[in-house]
């Protein structure tokens, strides 16, 4: 009896797990650039790191954090730089941003997520973007901004995990899907199942077990969650006001199934990018390095 | 002078006041709901025998006094019980204490049965920093929520001040009705404490008395309107009660964060000159038509021009419009010129003090003469150089006469002239390098835009073809040929539609404007368009021309129609030709408006101009406005930048920071009521016939009668006063003054840091590993005196992001010390 207790538990399989990646640009050198700056997110959940060559992406990657943020800083830069012969030395400025943004010990300076987010998103999709809605590992955030990404308007929530990408993990674990085939499963469904009821995580998983125990398909049950989290979100986002084009970063916008239910109901279109959208505060905050660099210049 | 002890400092005062009033003197808060600076006693105002909420009457007894909020209560040494510190007058030596036990708790009751009655959940939540309050992780019933003013409430501020005792029954909705169909203001009943400022403000202050209370059976207060809508009630909408609300019960449906008084005077707020409308408004309104002068000359030297060309951006959202029409500020402009101008001469006004610098301005149309006049009254030899024979630029020479006479024209720029300017016309500057030869310190260039685009199809350069601004030239300086019977105009500015209506009085009879898209986005003034439509101009939408070609002397065009395709770069939809959909029409002149450029003198590179202002090299001391900076613009938008660059200039040589110079000095103004007129419509300027004007330059538009204009002035609800309301006094935030010793008192923690000027306004908000240290950066780095607050809390960067959240809340922007790094872009 007691030795089955002490065996190992069988390791399950983590549906959580989303893939980590690096990439960069191997067309171009960097000995070529005039300015080269850093931006490092480190977020609650994943981690990004960005390296841009006079204002343009040359290399990055993209993981999860660890139980130590000042690790998981230098691991993702280290990861970005991977086969690019960059060296920590080579980088003219390095801004850390994020929830962790002070444990990115060889940072420069630090900005807050907010405006390396608006900036961010300018940069990705054009400088049309006024409303972005950033839907992070623990947090939401709606940033309304100008043609430059300066902030207007700022509205987030960091109470509930409910809408957040650790909400969805959880669900991804209770339900044993891939978290990242959770999107496409919600949607094939004829027609949206009521919202779950309670949007609090705990509660919802709750809720989903009984769905379970009812033999619902896990696509209904999917397709309630996201609903619901679709309509957690856009009662937020309506305080702030929506002003065309509308854009979602963060891990869940790689989410169909959250992003298609949440145009619809504002019904709004948002934009799209080919770029990662996990890396908008990244994005961001490598861009402030240059201004910061071309200003000390001047 | 008498004195007395709070809290064991002593406190000096003088005259009658209550103890409350000598204790908020000196800085010591004491709480209070139903007292108000502004305000007397709420037991000034009686209770009437029934009020409204929307439809819903209730009924009391008439003549009923409230007992007042209670929550001032103090201990007055020797004296028996709690004492309301509102209603006992302060005498000398008296020991007043405003912090004892007995108070605290005593405050804490009072206030455990005001929140009984008002929502409340949000304030003892300790999650609520950082919440958006849409959805809530402990199920709180959305109707027991704090309102939108969650964060800038006066009654949160006072019960974190006051502070909670543990058994605070939970607050159970009653159906108070929620208001939100009337003009202007919400009122939601349900949040209502009964505080009567709202009564006391409407009855004593402005002296309506729109709004009323009762005292209901279980003793509560419930208050309400006179009759069931406000406009029943006679209110005058001037946003007093919404001003000293202390809760979400009264609040301004348009009022966007941190910008109230902007978006609550939008008139003042749209100028693009900023002049204070309101307050020649007011000025007219008494009857002192030249102080209404004054006050539009401080931002404006073409009073008389603009009061009949201006597009009046002041009436677009002026809020008598939500009552039934805008006021008519444009043509008040024009009644104020035409009686102030005999006793109001600018000039003299203020004794100049003379600078010996000489300044340049090229070009004197409205951005240039505004210029040179501020320059003068400055103190600046002022020089303008104009390459035409008149003075006036664009105004003398593309707005016609039966819009703009032009002893009007002359009348404002005499004015100017006289202030002491030099004049040089038909003096073309090629180069501005000769007048810095020529001993000239700073140069002001504002040129204008007179040159036409062209369309470029073929036939353009045939006989018979002119270019808009040329035809309007030509034919104001009296040297315009004869153009025909029949007549094509094209393009859909304002240049297209004068170019018209003035062809119509120069002997054109057949005359049509083609546009290329459609009515919505044709950019003339909707008011010209009707003149020239009632006057029988046609206007064909969505058609443009492919080529021009001369036939027997005649011109025939080949014109295409449009559909309307995508946005463009300007946020316009393009016109795409329909492929054959080609047809020709035969004309005797050809008018093109379709844009205008600018030559700039030599030297000058408006590419590099900074996009917002009027400034170009400010090293060199070479200053751009007017539409040789903005493309073709709008008189008023071009005296705006002419006033800009006489300040700018100003900095540049003197280098001293000027708002420019004042005629007036600011009046203390009366918030009791002026009688606005409600029930009156807005006044229709007089204007003549369409048979009279239709072929006569005279001016189609007549100014008010005297009466006219001063009831139209009337009509004004002075949405500026409530500002001059004077604030609530607010319960103290936690600072201290930014010192070494009180730094050092804190420990090395975690937490977010804010940091305030010397007025006490918030500068930036932090979050850092550890406080202390990074406070003492600040404190190294210090100039001025400056204080701090911190809180500790190891998630210190999510709690940096809900005290910014908090902020840009209020303020509608970020902390200028966090905006700092968002503004390098």
């Amino acid at each position: 009896m007691s030795e089955q207790i002490r065996e190992p538990v069988k390791k399950e399989k983590e549906y959580w797990r989303w893939d980590e990646y690096n990439w960069h640009n191997s067309d171009k050198s960097w000995k070529d650039a005039k300015i080269i700056t850093a931006g490092i997110d480190v977020g609650s959940v994943s981690s990004q790191a960005v390296i841009m060559m006079d204002g343009e992406l040359h290399a990055i990657a993209n993981m999860r954090t660890g139980h130590s943020s000042p690790d998981s800083a230098l691991k993702a830069f280290n990861w970005a730089i991977e086969g690019t012969g960059l060296r920590l030395e080579d980088i003219h400025y390095c801004i850390g941003t994020g929830y962790g943004r002070l444990k990115v010990p060889f940072a420069n300076r630090t900005v807050t997520e907010i405006a390396c987010h608006a900036r961010g998103a300018i940069f990705m999709y054009g400088s049309s973007v006024r409303t972005v809605m950033d839907m992070g590992g623990q947090d939401l955030k709606v940033i309304r901004c100008d043609e430059k990404g300066k902030v207007l308007n700022f509205l987030m929530n960091d109470k509930c995990a409910a809408g957040t990408g650790r909400g969805m993990e959880v669900i991804a674990d209770l339900l044993r899907v891939p978290i990242t085939e959770i999107g496409d499963l919600s949607l094939q469904v004829e027609k949206d199942p009521p919202p779950i009821s309670n949007t609090c995580v705990l509660f919802a998983k709750t809720e989903i077990m009984g769905m379970l125990f009812e033999n619902m398909p896990v696509t209904d049950i999917l397709a309630a969650y996201t609903a619901a989290m679709a309509e957690r979100v856009c009662g937020q986002i309506r305080e702030v006001g929506v002003e065309e084009d509308f854009v979602i970063t963060g891990g869940i916008a790689k989410n169909r199934g959250v992003v298609e239910r949440l145009e619809r109901s504002l019904g709004i279109k948002s934009l799209k990018t080919k770029v990662d959208y996990q890396l908008a505060g990244a994005i961001g905050a490598a861009l402030f390095a240059k201004v910061l660099v071309e200003k000390s210049k001047k | 002078m008498p004195a007395i002890n709070i809290d064991r400092g002593k406190v000096v005062f003088e005259g009658d006041k209550s103890i409350l009033q000598v204790a908020h003197q000196a800085g010591i808060y004491i709480p209070h709901l139903c007292h108000h600076p502004q305000l007397g006693l709420v037991s000034e105002v009686a209770s009437l025998e029934r009020i409204y909420e929307g439809n819903v009457a209730y009924y009391g007894k008439e003549g009923e006094r409230a007992e007042g909020c209670n929550l001032c209560v103090v201990e007055i040494h020797g004296r028996e019980g709690l004492i309301q510190s509102c209603r006992v007058m302060a005498e000398d030596g008296m020991n007043v204490c405003t912090d004892s036990p007995e108070v605290k708790r005593t405050r804490q009751s009072t206030l455990a049965n005001i929140l009984e009655r008002h929502p409340h959940a949000c304030l003892l939540c300790p999650e609520a920093e950082g919440c958006d309050r849409k959805v809530c992780s402990i199920q709180v019933d959305e109707q027991e929520r704090c309102c939108s003013k969650f964060g800038i409430c006066e009654l949160q501020k006072l019960t974190r001040f006051i502070g909670v005792n543990a058994g605070l029954p939970r607050y159970i909705p009653f159906n108070s009705p929620v208001i939100d169909n009337e003009p202007l203001y919400s009122r939601n009943y349900g949040l209502c404490i009964g505080c009567l400022r709202c009564v006391n403000v409407c009855k004593k202050v402005k002296g309506v008395g729109a709004l009323g209370f009762i005292i209901n059976k279980e003793g509560h207060v419930v208050v309400g309107s006179i009759e069931p809508t406000l406009k029943e009630s006679s209110c005058q909408f001037c946003g007093y009660c919404v001003e000293v609300c202390p809760t979400g019960t009264l609040t301004d449906k348009v009022a966007s964060a941190g910008k109230r008084e902007t978006s609550l005077v939008p008139c003042k707020n749209n100028c693009p000159a900023e002049i204070d409308v309101p307050r020649y408004i007011r000025s007219i309104k008494e009857g002192d038509f030249e102080k209404a002068l004054r006050v539009i000359w401080e931002k404006v030297p073409f009073p008389e021009v603009l009061g009949r060309v201006c597009f009046h951006p002041c009436e677009r959202d002026c809020r008598r419009g939500n009552l039934d029409q805008p006021v008519a500020v444009c043509a008040l402009k024009r009644f104020a010129a035409n009686r102030g101008e005999a006793c109001f001469l600018p000039q003299t006004v203020k004794e100049t003090i003379k600078k010996k610098w000489k300044v340049a301005v090229i070009g004197s149309g409205p951005a240039g003469l505004t210029a040179s006049y501020y320059l003068k009254i400055l103190g600046y030899s002022v020089t303008v150089f104009e390459a035409l024979p008149k003075l006036g630029g664009m105004l003398w020479m593309g707005i016609p006469p039966y819009r703009l006479p032009r002893d009007v024209i002359d009348r404002d720029i005499k004015r100017i002239i006289n202030a002491g300017i030099e004049v040089k016309t038909n003096y073309r500057v090629d180069s501005i390098r000769d007048l810095f030869s020529a001993g000239f310190k700073a140069i002001f260039v504002a040129v204008g835009a007179h040159q036409g685009s062209k369309l470029g199809i073929p036939g353009e350069e045939n006989k018979g073809v002119i270019e808009g601004v040329a035809f309007l030239r030509n034919l104001h300086l009296g040297h315009q040929a004869p153009i025909g019977q029949h007549l094509a105009i094209i393009g859909g500015g304002n240049v297209a539609v004068d170019s018209a209506r003035s062809a119509l009085r120069h002997g054109a009879r057949e005359i049509t404007i083609f546009y290329r898209r459609t009515r919505s986005e044709i950019p003339a003034f909707e008011e010209e368009i009707e003149g020239a439509l009632e006057e029988g101009i046609r206007i064909e939408y969505q058609v443009g021309p492919k080529r021009i070609e001369k036939v027997d002397g005649r011109l025939k065009v080949e014109f295409v129609r449009m559909h309307m395709g995508g946005l463009d770069d300007s946020k316009r939809r393009t016109p795409i030709p329909i492929v054959g959909s080609e047809f020709n029409l035969e004309f005797d002149s050809v008018v093109t408006a379709i844009g205008q450029r600018s030559v700039a003198p030599d030297g000058i590179d408006i590419t590099s101009n900074d996009g917002k202002g009027v400034k170009i090299n400010p090293a060199a001391g070479v200053y751009v406005g007017g539409d040789l900076l903005t493309g073709p613009r709008t008189v008023i938008e071009a005296i705006r930048s002419g006033r800009k660059g006489a300040i700018l200039i100003d900095n540049f040589l003197e280098g001293k920071c000027v708002t420019g110079p004042l005629f007036t000095e600011q009046e203390t103004v009366r918030l009791e009521t002026n009688n606005v007129y409600m029930a009156r419509n807005r006044s229709v300027m007089p204007a003549l016939s369409v048979q009279e004007r239709a072929h006569s330059f005279v001016e189609v538009k007549l100014d008010f009668d005297e009466q006219t204009g001063i009831g139209e002035a009337r009509r004004c609800l002075e949405c500026d006063l409530r500002f001059k309301i004077k604030p609530p006094f607010l319960p103290p935030e936690p600072y201290s003054l930014l010192t070494e010793e009180n730094i050092q008192s804190i420990s090395e923690i975690e937490g977010v840091y804010l940091i305030y000027d010397e007025h006490k306004e918030l500068l930036q908000i932090t979050g850092v590993e550890n406080i202390r240290q990074a406070l003492m950066e600040e404190y190294r780095k210090q100039g001025t005196p400056r204080y701090f607050s911190y809180k500790q809390d190891p998630m210190f960067t999510s709690k940096e992001s809900q005290l910014i959240q908090q902020f840009v809340k209020e303020h509608g922007e970020l902390p200028p010390g966090n905006k700092e790094i968002d503004d390098l872009f």
